[in-house]
């Protein structure tokens, strides 16, 4: 099934098949109308994407410098990364007791920083030996069609 | 008949909320990471989280029985509309300077 030189066309449509199954299971089960499942389940299926990236890491020097380059556009990135303040209010007050607000605050920092360091220490470790064109986002190291 | 809407748990709470937060931005944030080293990584994410938590806090606290932001501001003016307006004039004329220096 996988040819030679790598590129398959088979690799889009079994995306593209098991995305529309998925997409429908959450329906049936209105999982996405309970949670925004449909968010949520795109990031876990992120997050295990990363234990595949960091597990088929090319061998060589796999070191990440302590300091590097680019920091006022990461804490810019960061910030707009973090921002909840246009909408949580809204949603917070779905929740009937006041009293919990500022824990249930809390704990979606908390979560969303946890998530957010996996993503860039394993994203991290997980490309630092491998090539891209064109790196904008970490897609550019895997091309579609690529196994 | 439509039937009535319904809160949300503690737990859904959270999730909407983390689910709300975590965009597209994790498609890049392995590059910026690998780029800006290890230790950069680990100040960067937990400053600027300190920081977006404290302004939501601030946000929170203050907000008492109001449905939003907006009215909390409103009330806080005293219910001066001019005010309210004059304060997001500010609010939108820092953002166009800080566009400026962007380019």
């Amino acid at each position: 099934m996988i040819p030679d030189d790598g590129f398959s066309i088979v690799n889009p449509i079994i995306n593209s098949v098991v995305m529309l199954g998925w997409c429908l299971c959450l329906k049936f089960f209105e999982f996405g109308a309970h949670i925004m499942g449909y968010g949520v389940v795109s990031i876990a299926g992120y997050l295990i994407f990363l234990i595949w990236v960091i597990a088929t890491a090319p061998s060589g020097n796999n070191t990440v410098p302590a300091i590097g380059t680019g920091a006022a556009g990461f804490a810019a990135m960061m910030g707009n990364a973090f921002s909840i303040q246009g909408f949580f209010i809204p949603v917070i007050r779905e929740f009937p007791n006041q009293k919990k607000h500022l824990l249930i605050l809390l704990l979606a920092y908390i979560i969303g920083g946890l998530a957010y360091y996996y993503i860039a220490f394993i994203g991290a470790y997980g490309i630092v030996n491998r090539q891209g064109s064109n790196v904008q986002t970490i897609e550019s190291f895997f091309s579609a069609g690529v196994w | 008949m439509e039937s009535a809407p319904k809160s949300m748990s503690f737990f859904t709470t959270v999730v909407a909320l983390v689910n709300g937060m975590i965009g597209g931005s994790i498609l890049v944030l392995p590059i910026v990471a690998e780029q800006g080293g290890w230790v950069e990584t680990l100040l960067i994410i937990f400053a600027t989280g300190v920081f977006s938590y404290y302004s939501c806090y601030l946000s929170l606290i203050h907000l008492g029985d109001q449905t939003d932001l907006d009215h909390t501001l409103l009330r806080h003016f005293n219910g001066s509309k001019f005010l309210k307006v004059f304060y997001d004039f500010c609010v939108w004329s820092g953002i166009t300077l800080l566009l400026i220096l962007y380019f």
